[in-house]
């Protein structure tokens, strides 16, 4: 029989498996309670998430297989070649970045089941020896109860490293120690943020139509990031401190880690009610955040380097300003409730809803997170933002050929944080005084669809959707700078057409086009003091370097997307992706400043072809690209542009009834453009700038990854299995760096990523299943 | 192995002949399909296969009587199954989903599945979903992704990008951020705006803060992709491309240029009166706008500042 195979079904796990192989041991590799029959079965066994199905009722007893009972434990030892620079993209989540040259390998899995009671336990670990080590249990009576606990840790290391001479990096109290020896001199230090959590969920039938569902989870994170502190002198918002001059330095720029150490805890609670045509859900979701540190105060020397690299003593008041604390994130906290449901109103017609309301809360105290200089009389923020959105939507089928679709969502986001002095500008007697803004935001969405099925193949869609954002009369008392214009409220409606050939044949596919258009209100000008000025003319009222943001200014999107899946044969599944986009933003002036517009185009096939009963080879090629065109008054017109081309091909098979092989080679070649030319009325200078450089370079990143696995079956009770990969990285990005000249910051420190990275895998492991 | 499977479809079988709400010829119905369909994967491991519990589906519960499937009569072409969910005449999505439904439609992760972007895609449950299996792709966080991108190809090339979230380890998945089932916020994620779902792994960023960043408060996508990116921290686009697309520019650095380029730091280039660069600029130089982290390099606290002082320079612009 001809078997349509349709796109999901494309053997993905060989991909996916291959790549998880690559990394050394992982839950695919380790969790094996029982040989796969087929390759149908590669997916790690008992892998079950904690999200499961949650009918509720009474289990009965009846009669089954009795009692099963098996597990496996999974040993072994990866090599790993390259350093840890080489492992910069490799080990960015895997924990391997620095472990050396070999790595353990251990996973357990146990999965025991009473077919007679219907209860199951399933313990899964796996990665043990890593970083990145994991443990779940699931354990229930299906029907009846569930219990869930799991403990999940994660790393992620920054590629780029850090040589830095500062005492404390990475604490609450760096001490910033300028380089003697000049950039690269200094002491080696990775990035990395590490996550510990732990899980315990409870789900309880109460009775056939009432089931409670709850979790806790807790995780700690701890680790640093990037982060830092600058400041240019002269300043009108620092008045007293001097810029540059051919004995001092009058601006600095500093790598300062950012220490973390925190906590998220989160509860969520769900009461749910099953019945005839009502399902009725009521649920509450708390998350605490809770943050150890709450400054970071760094302690800079009288005297850093200049932009130039000479080190020079600060001039007056620079100093004390990048000695100035930098507020951590703050202890907060938010509460959610809500109501969600479907109602079948007929067999055909059904209702969907969901009513929310939400506070999140900010009191954290400033005296005693150690930030002084708050207004007079304010102790903390006591920021509060209360949300409430409602949502109703109803599908109905009024004759079998037409489908009707409308929905509507309400969410009006009240900030009710007080208001309070705390911003102060310039010097007397021009100081600016004002205070801090509120950020409410009022959002609806609207949705019209029909759909009308032509024939037995054919079926088409019409559909209308409407949106708007509301953001809110802006903070009279509060001020802006930096920004061109504002705009309270944008609208956005628009129009989609789908033809679609249903799958009931061996070719099918859509075709769809979407067109959207967004106009808003009068824009608002930010006045030289306090609040804003609606503008009603804002071709004159806005000069030539005005720019009106692209969430915030007219736009207009089309859209047009084409996906074919092809049966061409008993073997040969197909699968054509061709999808492409633009949007163009529009200047209320006769310039345009800022972007522009913005463009995408996706070219992807995909193959899946049987060779045998037991080979198999896929694969695909995607083409994509983005576009932007973005300028600035009086200096760059840029056409970005990123060009990126992926390939995959992958094969498994069973040579014979023990052996198990498989393979996948991928690539990824990246390549983003930032062609200039200049405004015409840039400055002569940069000018003469774009001429000695020729522009900016490109960005480019490159990846080749190899992998092979062949796993064999010693016995019933045991197996073998060996892991082999490779893969190649480039990455060349001027961000940190070009053609030998590290971006330095003013001590000296500087960041880094090898170029060219290459990392070799081998992992052998022994399966024994008990 | 086979005896193992034959036992599984069997045992659920036998389930259907003990519920008393499913008469005799349902049941007999039911075994019968075992007659033909003996080589099924073992499913004893998945809630499908679980005979203990009353509510476990059988043949029929999802396929339909399919009476004229299963009585085969001589000389006249076989029928199909009332309900089929692969090969070429497979039933609508609506259909295969509504057999799913019966049972599931109570689970509350699926309450808003009707008219969500999915099913009006015509995706059906077991578009994603493997039944006749001890294991579910789409489950699993190892293979989860793959299962998605069977659509998603975008999503594909993005989550292969330097800058991302754990996805090829497992250790993020899809439906982390995003309920495939329905859900009331955009693009089906899981909280019912961008941000609370965001917020649930990055708590550190909701605030509310002395000095917001309008922006991120009203949307995390507004400057990142959270799917991949070239640019480190998911950023859709380079700083300080992506800031100036909002705001006003500073004086230098008009045209884009790095240090190691000629004409950027000292000697000057030809036609060139001095250097980009030189050691009486000022900060906000060509070099810190265009390199390292870019207006981040002052304006650190890009998501907020809960600074409260107001003594200059009061933390407005983000710089503490």
């Amino acid at each position: 029989m001809t078997r349509l195979v349709r796109h999901f079904d494309a053997r993905p796990t060989v991909l996916v498996l291959a790549l998880l192989a690559a990394y050394g041991p992982t839950r695919a590799q380790s969790v094996e309670a029982k040989p796969p029959e087929s390759a149908e079965n590669k997916a790690p066994a008992g892998a079950e998430t904690k999200v499961a199905d949650k009918a509720g009722g009474d289990t009965a007893p009846a009669s089954g297989a009795g009692v099963v009972s098996e597990g496996s434990v999974n040993v072994g030892v990866t090599g790993i070649s390259g350093s840890s620079a080489d492992r910069a993209q490799f080990g960015q989540y895997n924990g391997l970045r620095n472990v050396g040259n070999a790595a353990g390998i251990l996973g357990i899995d146990y999965y025991r089941r009473d077919d007679e009671a219907g209860s199951s336990l399933l313990f899964n670990a796996s990665n043990l020896l890593l970083e990145t080590r994991q443990l779940e249990l699931l354990w229930k009576t299906q029907g009846n109860w569930k219990l869930s606990a799991d403990y999940n840790e994660q790393v992620h290391y920054d590629p780029y490293s850090v040589n830095t001479g500062t005492v404390g990096f990475g604490s609450t109290t760096p001490q910033v120690m300028v380089l003697p020896g000049g950039p690269g001199t200094g002491s080696d230090v990775d990035l990395k943020v590490n996550r510990t959590s732990v899980g315990l969920g409870l789900w309880k039938s109460i009775t056939p139509a009432l089931n409670l569902e709850v979790s806790l989870k807790s995780e700690d994170r701890s680790g640093t990031r990037a982060f830092g502190n600058g400041f240019t002198c002269p300043s009108s918002v620092a008045p007293g401190c001097q810029g540059a001059t051919s004995t001092n330095t009058g601006s600095a720029v500093l790598m300062l880690a950012e220490p973390i150490d925190s906590n998220t805890t989160q509860i969520d609670a769900r009461l749910s009610y099953v019945g005839e045509k009502l399902n009725l859900s009521a649920g509450y979701y708390g998350s605490f955040y809770k943050n150890s540190n709450s400054i970071l105060s760094p302690n800079v020397p009288g005297s850093l380097n200049n932009p130039v690299g000479t080190l020079l003593p600060l001039n007056t008041g620079l100093q004390a300003l990048l000695n100035n604390p930098l507020a951590l994130p703050p202890d907060n906290q938010a509460q959610f409730l809500d109501l969600t449901g479907n109602y079948a109103l007929t067999d055909t017609t059904h209702l969907k809803f969901k009513l929310s309301y939400s506070q999140a809360t900010q009191d954290q105290s400033f005296n005693a997170s150690g930030l002084t200089g708050a207004p007079t009389g304010v102790a903390n923020l006591g920021g509060q933002v209360n949300t409430t959105m409602g949502m109703i939507g109803i599908t109905a089928r009024p004759i079998p050929k037409l489908s009707l679709l409308a929905d509507y969502r309400y969410e009006d986001k009240s900030d009710q944080t007080p208001l309070a002095l705390y911003n102060v500008q310039g010097s007397a007697p021009n100081t600016l005084t004002s205070t801090n803004m509120q950020l409410p935001l009022t959002t609806q969405r609207a949705r019209l669809e029909a759909a009308y099925q032509f024939s037995k193949d054919y079926r088409g869609t019409l559909d209308a959707t409407y949106s708007s954002i509301n953001r809110g009369v802006f903070t009279p008392t509060s001020a802006v700078e930096g920004v061109s214009a504002l705009r309270q409220t944008t609208d956005e409606s628009g129009v989609r057409a789908e033809l679609r050939r249903t799958m009931s044949e061996s070719l099918s596919g859509a075709l769809s086009i979407a067109s959207t258009r967004r106009s808003g209100s009068d824009w608002l000008k930010p006045n030289s003091g306090t609040g804003v000025t609606v503008v009603t003319d804002p071709g004159t009222a806005f000069g030539p370097a005005a720019i009106f943001m692209p969430t915030l200014a007219d736009a207009q999107r089309n859209k047009v997307k084409l996906t074919v899946n092809w049966q061409a044969s008993e073997e040969l599944a197909l699968q054509f992706l061709a999808e492409g986009g633009k949007d163009k933003f529009s200047s209320p002036t006769a310039y345009q400043q800022g972007l522009q517009n913005a463009g995408m185009d996706v070219f992807s096939i995909d193959f899946d072809y049987t060779l045998s009963d037991k080979w198999r080879i896929n694969g695909y090629l995607t083409q994509s690209s983005q576009t932007q065109q973005q300028s600035r008054f009086a200096g760059y017109n840029v056409s970005f542009k990123d060009t990126n081309t992926a390939a995959a091909l992958g094969f498994t098979g069973k040579p014979d009834a023990k052996l198990e092989v498989g393979g996948n080679l991928a690539y990824m070649n990246d390549s983003n453009a930032y062609p200039q030319t200049l405004d015409a009325t840039a400055p002569p200078e940069s000018t003469a700038l774009l001429a000695a450089t020729g522009g900016l370079p490109n960005v480019a990143f490159r990846q080749a990854t190899l992998t092979l696995f062949g796993k064999y079956e010693i016995d019933k009770q045991s197996a073998l299995r060996v892991n082999v990969a490779y893969q190649r990285s480039y990455v060349n990005d001027w961000m940190w760096g070009y053609n030998g000249t590290p971006f330095a910051y003013s001590d000296g420190t500087t960041l880094y990523q090898q170029r060219n990275q290459s990392v070799g895998l081998v992992g052998v492991s022994y399966l024994y299943r008990f | 192995m086979q005896i193992k499977r034959l036992a599984a479809v069997f045992a659920f079988c036998l389930a259907g002949l003990l519920v008393p709400a499913w008469g005799a010829d349902e049941a007999q119905g039911a075994a019968r399909c075992v007659e033909c369909h003996d080589d099924l994967p073992d499913m004893s491991r998945s809630a499908h296969g679980v005979a203990a519990d009353k509510r476990t589906p059988d043949c029929i519960s999802c396929h339909g009587a399919s009476e004229s499937h299963a009585k085969k009569v001589a000389g006249k072409k076989q029928g199909k199954p009332d309900r089929l969910f692969v090969g070429e005449s497979i039933s609508p999505a609506s259909e295969r989903s509504a057999a799913c439904l019966t049972c599931h439609k109570s689970t509350p992760k699926i309450a808003l599945w009707a008219g969500s972007q999915h099913p009006t895609e015509d995706v059906a449950c077991n578009t994603c979903h493997k039944i006749h299996s001890n294991t579910d792709p789409v489950r699993s966080k190892a293979t989860q992704p793959e299962v998605c991108y069977a659509c998603h190809k975008e999503q594909r090339v993005q989550t292969n990008r330097p800058s991302r979230h754990p996805i090829q380890e497992a250790k993020v998945v899809c439906s982390d951020c995003h309920n495939p089932h329905g859900s009331a916020g955009p693009k089906l994620v899981k909280k019912d705006s961008v941000n609370d779902t965001c917020y649930v792994c990055h708590a550190e960023k909701r605030g509310p803060f002395v000095h917001p960043h309008q922006p991120v408060t009203e949307n995390c996508a507004n400057c990142h992709n959270p799917h991949g990116s070239t640019v480190p921290g998911m950023l859709l686009a380079r700083p300080p491309l992506l800031c100036q697309q909002c705001h006003t520019p500073h004086v230098a650095g008009g045209v884009g240029a790095v240090g190691g380029q000629p004409g950027v730091f000292p000697p000057a280039a030809p036609g060139q009166v001095a250097p980009a660069v030189t050691g009486m600029s000022s900060g906000k130089n060509v070099v810190n706008i265009w390199q390292g982290r870019s207006c981040s390099n002052c304006h650190t606290q890009v998501h907020g500042s809960n600074n409260p002082s107001a003594t200059n320079p009061t933390p407005q612009f983000l710089y503490r």
